[in-house]
């Protein structure tokens, strides 16, 4: 009996400790791509800055830390310097060098469904000095370049260069802390630590992204420890798991907004002929008719910060002068007979359903909130897989998107959906809606080259209050904040960004 | 005492269970053809919908609370009710139309007509009828109407099977055959000899299977291929509930639960004592 006891202790220790190295994340959202520059999507980019690296890159706080460059510098306006890291290797052994960054950079801007090119439009063209020093021209003085260059993670070149796009859109080289062992689509992602990491060895020798899109799972998950840290914890459970598991939120970045069809006479998906949304008036009423404060108190239990802009406080840009309009239903009933809608009119409203914090249920008060102002809503909501496509191609009169601000700066905003649609010049690559207005353009392009930061503080400010007050090309709801529930096995520092960048979380 | 003249209508009442499967099968038909007299919401309306509302525990200002959108529970049931209802008994109704009409034409004229219809019959019968009925919603998407077609397409076989099936015997028999002699052609033969004789067991049937088809609906709409939760049925209450029963609100799915198991089993005491008192075999 007694050996048999010891067997089982020892047995157990030895099982104990090969998983301990494991780290499991039960995620809400999968990737939509392991190609890097497939789509510029929060759940995307938080997996893959785990397997891919940047030249430079964000810290936890949004500083700008060196990553596969050591050092960059402007040699003049339009030139830009930067030296590469020496070796280092991609995954499958092949060292990094310049000829990977020129590749990179050609196929970010060059691809064509690349959905980075609004990121780099401003980088001309980049060419090799030596092995490890590599120069870029911009179009024009750039200040934002070292924050536009974190968005380009680095490919093989060699690997990359016999793979058809579907191809590398599952399978992914990169040289970062982890590289990918088995991706189930639709189940889980599994990656192994790169032992000959640049910046160390990774902690965790697994990590485990479960996808468990099903609220109720993933905090069931939680609390029967089959995975350590669940991203967007539901609102509702948070009592829950309070108190067996340590809970942590940080105020994000993305933004939750309305947007509606400006351009079209005659929009999809209003009754009628004629397209509501194109009167300034209606766009205004809809803003006064939405009580965001109480879909914050009942539906987001108060986790949630109420947008009256583009961007949160913490983002170069934001505006303290620009106020939150209060809810006003009498205002926007006014406006709307004023705007020949006394009876209302009806439109579908598309959202996602497993995208955004509590997407549907926000997407349903809204539209009871428009009831009572006539306005008839009905809610189209579907999963992100045939939402995005959907809305990017302006199928849709009426829809919910969020917009998480990547690089700290306003124009990530302003560029891809403020700026009317321009392909050719990567602008409004996000402008769903195709607002589109002369003067706006001219002050986003202009504050794009002006390197005096407090010049272009303002050009982006005049911007986003002729876009926002004067037009009301959107209808900002709320920032999101970010929740997580993670056990007593790892230490875990939540990032601004809302990556889980699992280099930086250790055992505990 | 001879409330009823009906020798069938008076038997049946002899039994309580049956009795009080009635009642109850008449209070939800009620409450699903007024519910705007009885209920204190209209969930329909999004205008009288209130976040302030949002989750209230039951037997308070909602009897039996509200979900996050503050739609009263209460309220939803009778409107679900109405939908559940319609979807058993219009599907019910056009399969027992169109079973009985295919198990007539197969059971008479036999041949290759029967063979052909009884083979579709058995290939059918042959997936499950959840399945059936899933392909069918994802085809062509959500709606009521729909809903009551994909069921119709499920149930017809299981007439189509029984009608076939009296109508081999009865066709035989000497009222068929004389008719049939006296030179009547087979349409009237069919309708005016042998539909009254065979309907019977399909009624029984019927009534059992009006209980199956709201299941099926239930079970579609908890799926989230059935009707919309903007118009709630019992299934889609359900299911709606479903998604926070684990964070303490558990008056969504359970109440909703309630009604849905206690439509059933009127159905099912009405269908019981139905096939007792109409099966003459069954007779003491």
């Amino acid at each position: 009996m007694k050996k048999l006891l010891l067997v089982l202790v020892v047995f157990l220790l030895l099982v104990g400790s090969s998983f301990a190295a494991t780290l499991n994340l039960g995620m809400a959202s999968e990737a939509v791509s392991l190609d890097p520059y497939y789509h510029n999507e929060t759940a995307t980019s938080s997996v893959l800055s785990n397997i891919f690296d940047t030249l430079i890159r964000f810290d936890a706080d949004y500083n700008l830390v060196p990553g596969l460059a050591t050092s960059w510098k402007a040699l003049n306006d339009t030139t830009w310097e930067v030296k590469l890291r020496k070796g280092v290797t991609f995954h499958n052994g092949n060292p990094f060098n310049a000829d990977d960054v020129i590749f990179s950079f050609d196929r970010v801007k060059n691809w064509e469904r690349s959905g980075f090119k609004g990121k780099v439009t401003s980088i001309e063209s980049f060419e090799k000095k030596d092995d490890y020093t590599v120069i870029f021209h911009t179009r024009g003085p750039y200040p934002l370049f070292p924050r536009k260059v974190t968005y380009v993670r680095i490919l093989d070149k060699e690997f990359c260069a016999d793979k058809s796009p579907e191809l590398l859109g599952t399978s992914a080289m990169g040289t970062g802390p982890y590289s990918v062992v088995k991706w189930i689509k639709g189940a889980s992602l599994t990656l192994a630590s790169n032992q000959s990491y640049w910046a160390g060895v990774p902690e965790f020798e697994k990590v485990i992204f479960k996808t468990l899109s099903n609220d109720s799972t993933r905090v069931a998950a939680i609390l029967s420890s089959e995975v350590d840290l669940i991203n967007r914890v539901p609102v509702k459970d948070i009592n829950r798991i309070k108190g067996s598991k340590n809970f942590i939120m940080k105020p994000g970045l993305r933004l939750i907004y309305l947007q509606m069809d400006h351009q079209r006479e005659d929009s999809p998906y209003v009754t009628g002929k004629i397209n509501p949304f194109a009167d300034l008036r209606v766009r205004r009423a809809v803003n006064y008719a939405i009580n965001e404060n109480n879909i914050i108190k009942y539906l987001m239990n108060g986790f949630a910060k109420p947008a009256g802009q583009f961007q949160p406080n913490v983002v170069f840009g934001f505006d303290d002068n620009i106020k939150k309009v209060s809810y006003d239903p009498a205002k926007a009933k006014q406006l709307l007979t004023e705007a020949g809608y006394s009876d209302g009119f009806e439109v579908v409203l598309d959202a996602p359903n497993n995208r955004y914090i509590n997407d549907e249920q926000i997407a349903q008060a809204i539209a009871s909130d428009l009831a009572k102002v006539k306005i008839k809503v009905k809610v189209n909501a579907m999963p992100k897989s045939a939402y995005f496509p959907k809305v990017n191609s302006s199928d849709s009169s009426f829809n919910m998107l969020g917009w998480s601000n990547s690089d700290g700066d306003a124009s990530s905003f302003l560029d891809a959906c403020v700026h009317s649609y321009d392909p050719d010049k990567g602008y409004g690559r996000y402008n769903g809606g195709r607002y589109s207005n002369a003067e706006v353009d001219r002050l986003i392009e202009e504050s794009d080259i002006m390197i005096d930061q407090e010049k272009r503080l303002i050009l982006m400010k005049k911007a986003q209050k002729i876009a926002l007050l004067d037009d009301q090309n959107i209808i900002p709801l709320h920032y999101q904040v970010d929740l997580y529930a993670y056990n007593n096995k790892i230490t875990f520092k939540p990032r601004i960004d809302s990556h889980l960048y699992v280099f930086d979380m250790n055992k505990k | 005492m001879k409330i009823f003249e009906n020798e069938i209508v008076s038997e049946f009442f002899e039994d309580k269970l049956a009795v009080a499967g009635v009642f109850l099968f008449i209070a939800f038909i009620f409450c699903a053809l007024f519910p705007a007299l009885l209920s204190p919401q209209n969930p329909y309306d999004l205008e009288q919908l209130f976040l302030e509302n949002s989750f209230k525990a039951p037997f308070g200002e909602f009897l039996l609370g509200s979900d996050e959108q503050g739609r009263d529970i209460l309220s939803a049931i009778m409107y679900g009710l109405r939908i559940s209802l319609y979807v058993g008994v219009a599907s019910t109704i056009l399969s027992v139309l169109i079973g009985l009409i295919a198990g007539l034409v197969s059971g008479y004229f036999g041949g290759i007509v029967d063979t052909i219809i009884m083979r579709i019959a058995d290939i059918q019968l042959s997936f499950p009828a959840i399945l059936v009925a899933l392909i069918i919603m994802a085809l062509w998407g959500q709606g009521v109407t729909k809903i009551v077609i994909a069921i119709t397409i499920v149930n017809w076989v299981y007439y189509a099977r029984t009608a076939r099936g009296v109508v081999l015997s009865e066709k035989e028999k000497d009222y068929a055959q004389s008719a049939k002699a006296l030179g009547m052609n087979s349409i009237g033969i069919m309708f005016k000899e042998i539909l009254p004789n065979i309907m019977a067991p399909i009624i029984v049937i019927a009534t059992v299977r009006i209980a199956n088809a709201i299941i099926l609906e239930a079970t579609l709409s908890f799926l989230g291929l059935g009707v919309p939760i903007t118009e709630p049925s019992l299934g889609s209450l359900i299911a709606n509930g479903y998604q926070v029963l684990f964070s303490g609100y558990w008056w969504g799915s359970v109440f909703p639960g309630i009604v849905l198991m206690s439509l059933v089993i009127s159905i099912n005491l009405i269908g019981d004592r139905l096939r007792d008192v109409m099966n003459p075999r069954l007779k003491r």
